[in-house]
C-alpha cells in the first residue's frame, strides 16, 4: 500500500474522518456533562415539576 | 411507540440501549475497518486510491438518510405535534453536517488524484454541497430564534422545503452530464461492484448507520436534558420574581 503514490490522499482521508466523528463525539459528551452539572444544581422537587410540565415537551 | 414519547421513558430506553449500540459500532467499525485496509483488493484502474470509497460512499448515502430522518421528524412536528419530534430533528442537524462534511472532504481527496481537480462545479458535487449548506442553515436557525417552540416549526418547514434537493441528489447523476459515476450499487441490474469490495462497503456503512443511531439517541438526550433546564430555570426565576414582589399593606383587623 505504501509504494501507491497516492497513499498520502488516502491517509488523509481517513485522518480527517477520524477526526471529525471524534469531534461529534467529543460535543455530544461535553454538552451531556455540562448540562448535568448544571442541573445538579437544582433541587429535586424543581426537578420532578420540571418533569412533570414535560409531557408537552 | 407511544410511550416513549415521554422524555422520561424515552431518557431510561436511552441510558440501557446507548452502552449495546456503542459496543456494536465499534465491532462493526473494526471488522469494516479491517476489511476495508487488508482484505478488500486494490482497483484494477484506481490503485489504493479505491479505499477512500468505504468511507466516502457511507458517509454519502448517511448525509442524505439523515436529511430523510429529519425530514420524518418535521412531519412529526407540524402534523402529529410529536413531543419528541423537534428534539429528534434539532439533534439530527449537526450530525448531518458532520457527515456530509466528511463525504465532500473524502470526495475532494479522492477526486484529486483520480480526475486532476479537487472540485468540480458538476451537479452531484455542488447538490452535496447545498446540503452541507441547508443542514449549516437548520443549526443556525435552531440557534437565532429564542422560543423552542417557533424555533422547531420554522425549522420543521424549511427541512422539508429542503427535501426536494434529496431526489436531485441521488437522480443528479442520471438527470445531468457529470464528472461523478453513476450509482454502482443501488441500480436496477444489480451492483456493478466486484463482491470483494461490496461487501467491505456493506459492513462499513452499517458501521457509520450504528455510529448516527447511537450519537442521535446521545444528542436526543441532550436535547431533553437541556429543556427540562430551560424549564427549572424558569420555574425558579418566578419564584424568585414572587419573592420580592411587595406584599399590599395590611390595614389591621378591627377589633
Amino acid at each position: 500500500m505504501t509504494a501507491d503514490p497516492h497513499t498520502g490522499f488516502v491517509a488523509a482521508a481517513y485522518a480527517i474522518a477520524f477526526v471529525a466523528v471524534a469531534a461529534m463525539i467529543f460535543v455530544i459528551l461535553r454538552d451531556y456533562r455540562t448540562l448535568k452539572r448544571d442541573l445538579a444544581r437544582f433541587p429535586a422537587r424543581g426537578e420532578r415539576a420540571a418533569r412533570d410540565d414535560e409531557g408537552s415537551l | 411507540m407511544k410511550n416513549y414519547a415521554n422524555p422520561s421513558n424515552f431518557l431510561r430506553l436511552t441510558s440501557v440501549l446507548t452502552p449495546w449500540l456503542a459496543a456494536l459500532t465499534a465491532a462493526l467499525l473494526a471488522v469494516g475497518l479491517y476489511l476495508a485496509w487488508f482484505v478488500a483488493p486494490p482497483d484494477y484502474q484506481q490503485g489504493e486510491t479505491v479505499r477512500i470509497m468505504y468511507l466516502h460512499v457511507p458517509a454519502a448515502w448517511l448525509s442524505m438518510w439523515i436529511y430523510m430522518v429529519m425530514t420524518s421528524a418535521a412531519l412529526g412536528t407540524l402534523v402529529w405535534r410529536h413531543p419528541l419530534a423537534d428534539a429528534a430533528q434539532k439533534a439530527a442537524a449537526p450530525l448531518g453536517a458532520g457527515f456530509t462534511f466528511i463525504c465532500l472532504v473524502t470526495g475532494s481527496l479522492w477526486g484529486k488524484p483520480m480526475w486532476g481537480a479537487w472540485w468540480v462545479w458538476d451537479a452531484r458535487l455542488t447538490s452535496v454541497l447545498v446540503l452541507f449548506l441547508i443542514y449549516l442553515a437548520l443549526v443556525a436557525l435552531w440557534r437565532t430564534i429564542e422560543d423552542p417552540g417557533k424555533a422547531a416549526r420554522a425549522a420543521a418547514i424549511f427541512t422539508l422545503v429542503g427535501a426536494i434537493n434529496i431526489p436531485i441528489i441521488k437522480f443528479s447523476v442520471d438527470w445531468w452530464n457529470t464528472l461523478h459515476q453513476p450509482a454502482s450499487v443501488f441500480r436496477l441490474g444489480g451492483p456493478a461492484i466486484a463482491g470483494s469490495m461490496l461487501w467491505p462497503l456493506l459492513i462499513m456503512a452499517l458501521a457509520f448507520t450504528l455510529l448516527f443511531a447511537t450519537l442521535h439517541l446521545m444528542a436526543i438526550r441532550n436535547e431533553i436534558l437541556r429543556r427540562r433546564l430551560r424549564r427549572l430555570s424558569i420555574l425558579a426565576a418566578d419564584a424568585a420574581a414572587s419573592e420580592f414582589t411587595p406584599r399590599p399593606a395590611s390595614l389591621g383587623a378591627a377589633r
